[in-house]
């Protein structure tokens, strides 16, 4: 990763022989449509035995985002086992500022810091 | 405490997920578990993940229901509970890390040894559905990994026996 942004984090299906992850550096909050695409593009990259390993864990890590109540902030850690394997799962890790905020909320608070 | 039944283990605290009081009390529960296994160590912990929406409101979802930092070991604990289905392990346990160069300055933990400052804490992560067995062995992994202070190795051989 590249020069350090405020707002950091990473998805990550790992267990059962597995690591693959996709991060974010950005310097707005993530938005929980960002998320989404980025918790589906580490899906897509599975093979198709990973993926299947992790399909309810990648749906109840799209829950957790879309339910986020104005987002998150950092230090977070949501791990999502499928515990009929060893350790197959899915962790959401906001590493730093915040993740998951709405478009909306995004603009305000851009609109806010011109402003100010 | 209200119990109930799942194949001869009883669950404890079996609506924690229904309703927020009940959900209080296990965190509560795992405190003082916690406190009376450091009693006599003198080793402390503080919270270290974040529980909360942006918004102020609590993350009701026990994913962790219990975390701690302990900057005498720059160690963590991570306890995810769950309710079971029919045929769920009640009890998984693993190791990971958290990767702290990565955090916002201001957040990151302070070790007792400040040469550690900035190196990835090795955490202890614990899956259960909470019964009385599940959290001895829980405790005990803890003791283990926090209090004898055991190395990472060692503790991947002691988390396959345990559990």
């Amino acid at each position: 990763m590249s020069e350090k942004k405020k707002h950091r984090g990473r998805f990550q299906a790992q267990g059962d022989g597995l690591e693959a992850s996709e991060t974010w550096n950005q310097k707005e909050p993530l938005t929980k449509r960002k998320g989404l695409t980025l918790l589906n593009k580490l899906r897509n990259k599975l093979s198709d035995k990973d993926r299947k390993l992790r399909e309810k864990q990648f749906k109840d890590a799209e829950r957790f985002i879309n339910g986020s109540k104005g987002g998150v902030d950092s230090p977070l850690r949501q791990t999502f086992k499928n515990r009929k394997t060893k350790d197959a799962r899915v962790d959401i890790e906001v590493w730093s500022g915040s993740a998951f905020v709405s478009l909306l909320a995004l603009i305000l608070l851009l609109l806010w810091l011109l402003q100010h | 405490m209200a119990t109930s039944t799942l194949n001869d283990h009883p669950l404890l605290y079996p609506t924690f997920l229904e309703d927020y009081r009940t959900y209080h009390l296990v965190e509560a529960y795992w405190r003082r578990r916690l406190d009376q296994l450091l009693a006599d160590s003198g080793i402390t912990y503080h919270a270290f993940y974040n529980k909360r929406y942006a918004n102020g409101q609590y993350i009701y979802d026990a994913n962790p229901i219990f975390d701690a930092y302990f900057p005498a070991r720059h160690k963590l604990v991570r306890i995810i509970q769950f309710y079971p289905e029919s045929g769920d392990p009640l009890i998984e346990a693993y190791l990971d890390h958290w990767p702290v160069k990565e955090m916002d300055p201001g957040k990151r933990p302070r070790p007792a040894d400040p040469s550690k400052s900035l190196a990835p804490i090795p955490e202890l992560v614990i899956d259960l559905a909470l019964t009385r067995a599940t959290a001895e062995q829980a405790l005990q992994l803890i003791q283990q990994w926090i209090v004898e202070d055991r190395p990472e190795e060692e503790m991947e051989g002691l988390v396959e026996e345990v559990v």
